[in-house]
């Protein structure tokens, strides 16, 4: 990997609100997810996708914990269309059903994506805009924005057979009555490019919610992703 | 436990039938272009031939040069890239070394004002709407010949120009990137599709 590349990997990881941590509360857990993109006629594609956690431990950072059962949390399914625009641009509709203990949450989700070929790495920008009903909660409404890039470790794009790297970066804003937050989630991944139609990711999502008061979150996810394109 | 070792020529074989069943997969309805398929890994110069070291050493280049050893349909061929007064540099050269051609990135506007027009004649005849995204001036011919034309005084031997021209096309069944080849008069030669690896990690 070029030196340039690591100084970008390095102050990504530099911008890790250390500073943050005091007494915030904490999760650890495991984001296994599965997403199958179907490409149709006229530049259509469907996107589905399933994801779950499972929670691994939480707690209170500076604090003695008790430590917590591996346990179950929820399980996501999305249903996405998209219509491809121009050479690289995607507008998308969809719906998502999240299964949370007793509860079915749902979700409606709008997107803009666009992704850049450059001469030595990919960028995607993704707006998304997604409005959540649930019945134990009032509606959230929540517009996000997410920078990512895919950096071959060989040549100067990933092929088949080939790693890389994959380094996101998103802001997510929310309104729920009348409360609002601010959640920003730091994803860098390792990614293994399997077949044309196949890849695999392992690597961080860290996110972090409330961190101007006192409410402070952080969330460890380990995620694990396959894509698959039909 | 035993491990299967693979002989060279069937890790090529497999490395073949993944570029096919990329092809299979990935070929759209755009049946009179050919599919741009390359895969590229960067190398050690170690690894390259001697009488392509040699070639570029000739160049005098005070920057740095990459190696990439290229794997297409057509075959394996090893490139150098660099930066020559001020413009980004391809030279490529066979499995044995020899000098295939030389690519010089350079702008749509320096291109004689005649190649242009019969270059905007074929792009209005194959596309709805289209974009010159890259221009490269193609040098090929005897290795001793390209040596001179890269020098400061240049060369009045014969050698080959074409023009290869990456163009964002917008035709009835969508838009894609193309890769022209044109002559040093503008006419067509042949052109390519590019095909785009799959992106659904970066946009879900």
């Amino acid at each position: 990997m070029s030196t340039k590349r690591l100084k970008i990997l390095t102050t990504l990881c530099c911008l890790f609100p250390c500073f943050l941590i005091g007494q915030a509360d904490y999760l650890v857990g495991l984001l296994p997810t599965v997403n199958l993109n179907y490409k149709l006629d006229n530049n259509w594609s469907l996107n589905s996708k399933v994801e779950s956690r499972g929670l691994l431990e939480e707690g209170t950072f500076g604090l003695e914990n008790q430590g917590s059962d591996v346990s179950y949390i929820l399980t996501d399914f999305s249903l996405i269309a998209a219509k491809k625009f121009g050479l690289a641009s995607k507008i998308s509709a969809g719906y998502l059903s999240r299964f949370r203990e007793d509860e079915i949450v749902h979700r409606l989700i709008q997107q803009y994506t666009v992704v850049q070929q450059l001469p030595t790495y990919r960028l995607s920008h993704r707006v998304v805009a997604d409005q959540t009903f649930s019945p134990s909660e009032s509606p959230e409404f929540r517009l996000r924005y997410r920078i990512a890039s895919e950096l071959p470790f060989e040549g100067q794009s990933t092929d088949p057979s080939e790693f890389y790297l994959k380094l996101g970066n998103e802001y997510l804003g929310s309104v729920q009555g009348s409360d609002y937050d601010l959640e920003i989630r730091l994803v860098p991944m390792l990614g293994y490019y399997i077949s044309p139609n196949q890849k695999a990711e392992l690597g961080l999502d860290y996110r972090v919610r409330s961190f101007l008061t006192s409410d402070t979150r952080h969330t460890f996810w380990m995620s694990m992703n396959w894509y698959i394109s039909i | 436990m035993t491990r299967r070792k693979f002989k060279y020529g069937q890790m090529k074989c497999v490395r073949y039938a993944v570029i096919l069943t990329f092809l299979l997969f990935t070929s759209g309805s755009c049946l009179s272009a050919q599919h741009k398929y390359e895969k590229e890994s960067r190398i050690k110069s170690s690894e390259v031939p001697s009488s392509a070291l040699q070639f570029i050493e000739k160049l005098n280049i005070n920057r740095k040069i990459k190696w990439y050893l290229e794997e297409s349909l057509e075959g394996e061929s090893y490139e150098a890239k660099f930066k020559m007064n001020g413009k980004k540099h391809s030279v490529e050269f066979d499995r044995s070394g020899m000098l295939q051609d030389v690519e010089i990135k350079i702008k749509t506007k320096s291109m004689p004002s005649q190649v242009k027009s019969s270059i905007k004649q074929t792009l209005d005849a194959d596309c709805k709407k289209h974009k010159i995204c890259k221009v490269q001036k193609q040098y090929s011919g005897d290795a001793n010949i390209i040596l001179e034309l890269m020098g400061k005084k240049g060369t009045s031997r014969p050698y080959i120009t074409r023009y290869e021209i990456t163009v964002k096309c917008k035709k009835e069944e969508g838009t894609s990137l193309y890769e022209y080849l044109f002559d040093d008069q503008g006419k067509f030669i042949q052109v390519a599709k590019i095909v785009i690896n799959n992106t659904s990690n970066l946009e879900y």
